[in-house]
């Protein structure tokens, strides 16, 4: 996989530059996952169709195919199963965070499991089959935070080899913004990838 | 019931209908995309209806455990 030869290097060395600062590695699986993703996905649906619902009405061409494909039969999710993915948030939260923050006090991964892939990699509509993988790969990573609203910030540790930047992301247990913060700084104190810009911009 | 996944041509109605209840008007060259959108929302939505127990109850979320280390 590219990401493995050309990304995970990356991710590794930031992983040395915590290490060197006193961090404890412990690989870890995550807990849950499937059921996150799954109301995850009901959340995410209803409130994006509610906030694009009148615009997608009158304008629907203004929306990629995929996009109308998404939130118009999102607005046909019944209320009971939209609150019943926010309440289950609180029992799968209280699960996940007692396992995963019961053996560390902070979790890094890399913001997105894939290279930074280009727009017409990710045109779902229009592109070859699979294409919907790789657009669903820009976001896996970060869903279950946003779900489970814990604490999580996306730091610059490196780049591609189109010079495109790769992030790190560290998270950790509900109400740890500060130990979040630190440890990104001290990150920052020992790497300068926050200052570079992608050759690109500098150019 | 949601958690039953009717035939192509119920689903197909039952999409219409949802479309006209909601007051949606799906450009033709969309509705089939929209259709299979909506197809893959109806199975995704039956595997959200599983068995639960009292200790699905949500309260207490912030328990010491999962706010500390205190294991």
């Amino acid at each position: 996989m590219m990401w493995m030869r050309q990304c995970r290097p990356r991710f590794e060395a930031s992983l040395a530059v915590l290490a060197g600062r006193g961090a404890t590695l412990v690989p870890l699986k995550l807990p849950l996952m499937d059921a996150i993703s799954t109301y995850a996905s009901v959340v995410s649906r209803v409130e994006g169709a509610t906030i694009h619902a009148e615009w997608m009405r009158k304008h629907p061409h203004d929306f990629a195919t995929h996009i109308n494909a998404r939130l118009f039969p999102s607005l046909a999710i019944p209320a009971t199963y939209y609150v019943e993915a926010l309440s289950r948030r609180g029992p799968i939260l209280k699960a996940f965070a007692t396992e995963v923050f019961g053996q560390v006090d902070l979790l890094v991964a890399p913001t997105i499991r894939i290279c930074l892939p280009t727009i017409a990699a990710t045109d779902v509509d229009n592109g070859p089959p699979g294409t919907e993988q790789v657009a669903l790969g820009i976001s896996i990573n970060t869903r279950p935070f946003n779900y489970l609203g814990l604490p999580a910030m996306s730091i610059p540790c490196g780049f591609d080899p189109n010079g495109l930047p790769i992030g790190l992301q560290i998270s950790g247990r509900p109400f740890a913004e500060g130990a979040v913060l630190k440890a990104a700084d001290a990150y920052q104190r020992d790497t300068d990838w926050h200052a570079r810009r992608p050759a690109m911009l500098a150019a | 019931m949601m958690t039953e996944i009717p035939d192509e041509a119920a689903l197909a109605l039952e999409f219409d209908v949802f479309a006209g209840r909601a007051g949606l008007d799906i450009p033709a060259d969309r509705r089939p995309a929209v259709f299979a959108g909506f197809k893959d929302l109806r199975r995704m939505l039956a595997l959200m209806r599983q068995p639960r127990t009292a200790a699905h109850e949500p309260a207490g979320t912030y328990s010491i455990l999962s706010v500390t280390r205190g294991l």
